[in-house]
């Protein structure tokens, strides 16, 4: 990639557009705002903007529902104001440690709800934010009860104390741009792929190697952390806190904000400005602002069912861009460098990449499988075949981690991998690909795709938040194998439709093309052939025999015969949960037990 | 120490009774939609303002107020129906986003009703006077009679209803096999609708009859749409019975809490339970695995 | 009494039935044989109205009944077991059935105490469990149930999804007996899917196989049987005849 450094600060530029129109809008607002009451508007607003940023990625990327963030929010405001009045700290201190100790706060809570079911975890963050409140109110001798804490000192900048609006108005705009800045760059990357990955999809994300439970816990804390620094410079603006900020009305607020703005910060952002502005400037009608609020939330998502975001060409929303609108970043082809491996060349190995024995597995007192015994050896195509029923795809979690075992071993490259989840699994080598389509929705084929090379980066939330350097670079790497991923399956062209856009067909090659990226060793496939016309499945033969040839190993459930047939090294047959038997096409087709187990018998 | 108990109790049950009834219409509309109906509450704070407006103001006979006021709260629940459930559900919007938006339903009536009468609490004077009467020590006043007595009634017609008429049993097997009821030719619209229209009536009975002893105004609804919440997600999601139990237990915990701790902790103990059962047993004491 | 032409159907984007036309007479039975994903149920859900079929046209006798919602095709005497042994468990084995006919606009008493002792004739078992949950109800008896349940609609036309799947051998033999019985008294036309491709017809008439969401063979039951074609599109390439 030629990178003469002029042309980085360019691009930089060009990349960022929108926070330098922000930064400019902030710089600006308070010199045209000559009034002290819009421009404490605009501060409250800067409040709601920070919230905003962690919310965006909790909820609408990650699609987390939280109606409790004013726990946090209250946390950091408490905490501050607790530390800086009662206890003499400095209020910058006071702010760290309060956003420390409500990001432990977090992490408790997540620690056993986060892994609860959407809908129940919303509950609980309901429970959460009532508790705060409760204790926020019921605590007088802590936390000043219904009167709350008053007093709470300003921040000070050496030796400025910042009592000004404008000042403070441009301290929390710093803070915005700051955390807007981060989360913009981690919505676009690797981790804001991954959080779409986990809302739209969870199963196919675990199995592209993303550990849920993990980036939703870190995820959820870093919203609990931008919500407690946000609570901290509440109390050191209006300098005196009480448990009415703190209530349902202002996470609802927040989520509807966050709902109707859309799929990308800035819809946010403007949705805020348009909600809190009006309702801030209208000053008589606030106790109305709630009803507002619901009444633009029910409108706005009729009329605006993408909500705001779809003014705004990033982030995931982009059904209604044609692709000429965006540049891509194209890998230079004709570069040797960029094409240097093609998919995936490993050494032809020895031995058996995948061992099962005795296997069994139980649904509910029926047997899906038992003791199930066979092993794939390198380099091989295996085809698993058996009338509906037989446990075919659930062999198939079993190999990959979706289901554990009643009992058996599963060796996977000499590793018992009996009880690992699937992220682990993905990690070790195994691909897969579902029988219906496992696409993440609403991003378009490349960013499928580039999900699959999840495990090529190792940013963290600050790195790619930053993104710049190492960051930058893995960013660019994943993109190339993607890339390569397209070209190995002839997609490229399609590169940059949005998934839901594309055939039946397609969608299937993409797939194959996400799980291709992984650089997998051994490939699950769960009928691949489904759906798809003739023409497409002479193409899929095609493919996999490239495939195989490029150093894969191929295990394929599938339901068409000829093509199953024609590929397969060795076809293994499933009966009620029991291996029937083994051995190859030619073998198989004459195996009058499977023909019985097919045809059926006269009864 | 024994009137102590049995006063607590009696507030218990009079309590639970209420949060019982929230429950119960929660349950009824998601076991059709699977869509929490967040403005539950809101709709039973409608039904407490309506009868101040009507028996407080405008000095209308109860026989006549309250009907009217059930019908104020069916008409509101069906236009939540009908201009923001159904739709929703048939964009192909999550059952999950649906809930929240009902939310915003819950705000707009919020905020009419408190452009109509003001922020302030609204007294409405008890059905049957406010002697207290003595019952092996508790005291006891016939507001809690009337609150106690026609959830009671209401219970015995909702299972009536449920195990007797040909549409509580197609609302049951809605709930059970949503395929197998579209399949069997089900009007599955109108099923909702009458889940609606259950919910609607519960919620205003209730709101109707606590109004006397707990002051109505616009802000009642947000409390009780928590309570019936937290009953349905203890006794569990889907099951009417449960939710009845549920609300039992709140009104358990939270009278005892009171008495015998502190009132202040009272709410913060329905919440708490809250999230235990999340975490312990998400689907409820009465619920099945999902 | 059934016509279907150039039926397309699928589920969103995916087409599972490409221009399928077929038709069926009064009494007939009809199997729809084939592997999985050739489209099987996907036929019975888009002629009985689970979902709408993309293009074609169905014709139940003289009527027009594409894209008619199941709430309609029930009221004309069209019923579809769902494959599976559904049935409403928390309700009575006798609510079950009487629900069968809820739909129709003909909610006449008569006429449900007749059609309720019509299926307590055929399943005695049922009328035995008739109070108890059906949840209670073995595999088999679900099965009665479900099948039952449609008995209830002045049943004209049964779509039959995989009626055997889950069943012992014995049970699907008793059952298919019954069925026969049940059509020989009501002139029953049947379009019956099946894995168990030579159940299905022994049972039928016509059979029809599918593969890859097209007919590959229409033809009589009989001659389907011996037939090796069916044996090569259900098994690829092959060679010896062992279905005999």
């Amino acid at each position: 990639m030629t990178s003469a450094k002029p042309s980085n600060v360019v691009s930089f530029m060009r990349r960022h557009w929108q926070i330098l129109v922000l930064i400019v809008l902030i710089l600006c607002f308070p010199i045209v705002i000559k009034t002290y009451f819009l421009t404490r508007v605009g501060i409250v607003l800067a409040l709601f903007a920070v919230n905003i940023t962690g919310m965006t990625l909790l909820t609408r990327y990650a699609g987390v529902i939280s109606l409790g963030h004013s726990a946090f929010f209250a946390s950091g405001a408490y905490l501050s104001a607790i530390l800086t009045v009662r206890a003499g700290l400095n209020p910058w201190l006071s702010m760290a440690i309060a956003a420390g100790v409500t990001v432990v706060f977090a992490y408790l809570f997540s620690v056993p709800f986060l892994k609860l079911r959407r809908a129940y975890l919303a509950m609980a963050t309901l429970g959460l934010g009532e508790v705060a409140f409760l204790l926020a109110k019921d605590l007088t001798e802590i936390t000043g009860g219904v009167s709350g804490i008053p007093g709470i000192p300003y921040l000070r900048l050496g030796r400025i104390v910042l009592s000004e609006d404008w000042q403070i108005f441009y301290l929390f705009g710093c803070f915005v741009v700051f955390f807007v800045f981060l989360t913009e760059n981690i919505g676009q990357t690797r981790l804001g792929r991954a959080y779409h990955a986990i809302r739209t999809n969870e199963t196919a994300a675990k199995a592209m190697g993303i550990d849920v439970q993990w980036e939703l816990s870190r995820l959820f804390c870093f919203s609990a952390l931008v919500s407690a620094l946000a609570g901290s410079m509440l109390a050191h603006f209006i300098t005196f806190i009480s448990p009415e900020s703190f209530t349902l009305d202002f996470s609802f607020t927040l989520l509807i904000i966050v709902i109707i703005g859309g799929a990308n910060i800035w819809g946010a952002l403007a949705t805020a400005i348009v909600l809190i502005g009006f309702s801030e400037v209208f000053r008589g009608l606030q106790d109305l602002s709630m009803g507002f609020y619901g009444l633009l939330l029910i409108v706005g998502l009729f009329v605006f069912p993408e909500g705001l975001a779809v003014l705004f060409r990033r982030g995931y929303a982009r059904r209604k861009i044609s692709g000429n609108d965006i540049k891509p970043i194209l890998p230079n082809l004709q570069n040797p460098m960029n094409r240097q491996t093609p998919v995936q060349n490993l050494q032809p190995k020895k031995g058996k990449i995948l061992q099962l024995s005795n296997i069994s597995k139980n649904f509910e007192g029926t047997e899906a499988l038992s003791e199930v015994s066979v092993s794939v050896g390198y380099n091989q195509i295996m085809g698993i075949i058996g009338p509906n029923g037989a446990g075919k795809t659930t062999l198939l979690n079993v190999i990959n981690g979706f289901l554990t075992p009643l009992e058996g071993k599963v060796i996977f490259q000499n590793i018992e991998v009996v009880g690992k989840t699937p992220h682990e699994m993905a990690r070790l080598g195994l691909g897969r690909t579902f029988q219906l389509i496992n696409l993440f929705k609403g991003m378009t084929v490349i960013e499928n795709v580039m999900v699959g090379c999840h495990l090529k980066g190792k940013s963290g939330m600050l790195m790619g938040g930053l993104n710049f350097g190492r960051s930058r670079h893995e960013e660019t790497m994943i993109r190339n194998a993607a890339m390569r991923s397209l070209e190995f399956l002839g997609l490229v062209e399609r590169a940059y439709d949005v998934v839901e856009n594309l055939s039946y067909g397609e969608q299937k090659l993409v797939e194959l093309a996400r799980a291709l990226a992984m650089e997998p060793d051994l490939l699950l496939l769960d009928e691949p052939a489904s759906g798809l016309n003739s023409v497409e499945t002479e193409s899929l033969s095609d493919i996999l025999r490239r495939i195989r040839d490029r150093g894969i190993t191929i295990i394929l459930v599938e339901h068409n015969m000829p093509l199953v047939m024609s590929l397969s090294d060795l076809v293994f047959v499933l009966d009620f949960g029991r291996g029937i038997a083994l051995g190859t096409p030619e073998e198989i087709s004459r195996d009058k037990e499977v023909i019985r187990a097919y045809l059926g018998q006269e009864v | 120490m024994v009137e102590y108990i049995l006063q607590f109790l009696a507030s218990a049950i009079t309590e639970g009774s209420i949060y019982a009834l929230m429950g119960l219409g929660l349950v009824i509309i998601h076991r059709s939609t699977e869509v929490m109906f967040f403005a539950q509450g809101t709709i039973a704070m409608v039904g407490g303002v309506t009868l101040y407006a009507l028996f407080t103001q405008g000095h209308i006979p109860l026989v006549v107020a309250i009907p009217v006021c059930l019908i104020v709260c069916v008409t509101l629940a069906l236009a939540s129906q009908w201009i923001v459930v159904l739709p929703l559900l048939d964009r192909g919007v999550s059952p999950l986003n649906v809930s929240i938006i009902t939310i915003g339903a819950a705000m707009i009536l919020e905020m009419a009703a408190m452009m109509l009468f003001g922020k302030d609490p609204l007294a409405v004077a008890s059905f049957s006077g406010d002697k207290p009467m003595k019952i092996f020590g508790a005291s006891i006043v016939p507001q809690e009679f009337w609150i106690v007595g026609s959830t009671l009634i209401v219970l015995f017609l909702t299972l009536l209803f449920f195990k007797r008429t040909w549409i509580g049993k197609a609302m049951t097997g809605l709930g059970d096999n949503p395929l197998l009821a579209k399949a069997s030719g089900f009007p599955v619209r109108w099923l909702f609708t009458y889940s609606f229209v259950f919910a609607a009536l519960v919620g205003g009975l209730a709101g109707t009859v606590s109004a006397p002893i707990s002051y109505t105004g616009c802000w009642v609804g947000t409390r009780l749409t928590i309570k019936g919440f937290v009953a349905a997600a203890i006794g569990g999601i889907n099951n009417p019975l449960g939710a009845v139990l549920g609300g039992l237990i709140i009104g358990f915990f939270e009278s005892f809490t009171a008495g015998f701790i502190s009132s202040r902790l009272k709410d913060l103990i329905t919440i708490i339970l809250l999230l235990l059962v999340l975490r312990l047993r998400p689907q409820g004491l009465m619920g099945e695995r999902q | 009494m059934l016509h279907v032409h150039q039926l397309t159907a699928g589920y969103g984007n995916l087409i599972v039935l490409r221009e399928i036309s077929f038709s069926m007479k009064v009494g007939e039975t009809l199997a729809t044989i084939g592997s999985n994903g050739a489209g099987k149920s996907t036929l019975l859900w888009a002629l009985s109205g689970m979902i709408r079929p993309k293009s074609g046209q169905v014709l139940f006798g003289e009527q027009d009944i594409t894209g008619w919602d199941c709430s309609r095709t029930v009221a004309l005497g069209i019923g579809h077991v769902l494959q599976g042994m559904h049935v409403f468990s928390s309700l009575t084995v006798e609510d079950n059935l009487i629900l069968g006919n809820y739909g129709q606009r003909s909610n006449l008493q008569v006429l449900k105490d007749k059609n309720l002792q019509i299926v307590y004739k055929y399943f005695p078992v049922l009328e035995r469990k008739r109070k108890q949950h059906a949840g209670s109800l073995s595999g088999g008896e679900k099965q009665m149930l479900a099948i039952g349940r449609t008995l209830m609609c002045e049943l004209k036309l049964l779509f039959l999804d995989e009626p055997s799947a889950g069943l012992a051998p014995l049970l699907v033999k008793h059952l298919f007996e019954i069925l026969k019985e049940l059509r020989e008294e009501f002139s029953l036309t049947i379009l019956l899917v099946e894995q168990n491709a030579e159940a299905a017809l022994r049972f039928a008439h016509r059979g029809l196989v599918l593969a890859q969401g097209q007919i590959m063979l229409d033809g009589e039951a009989q001659s389907l049987i011996k037939n090796e074609e069916v044996r090569k599109i259900y098994l690829g390439k092959g060679t010896t005849n062992a279905m005999t």
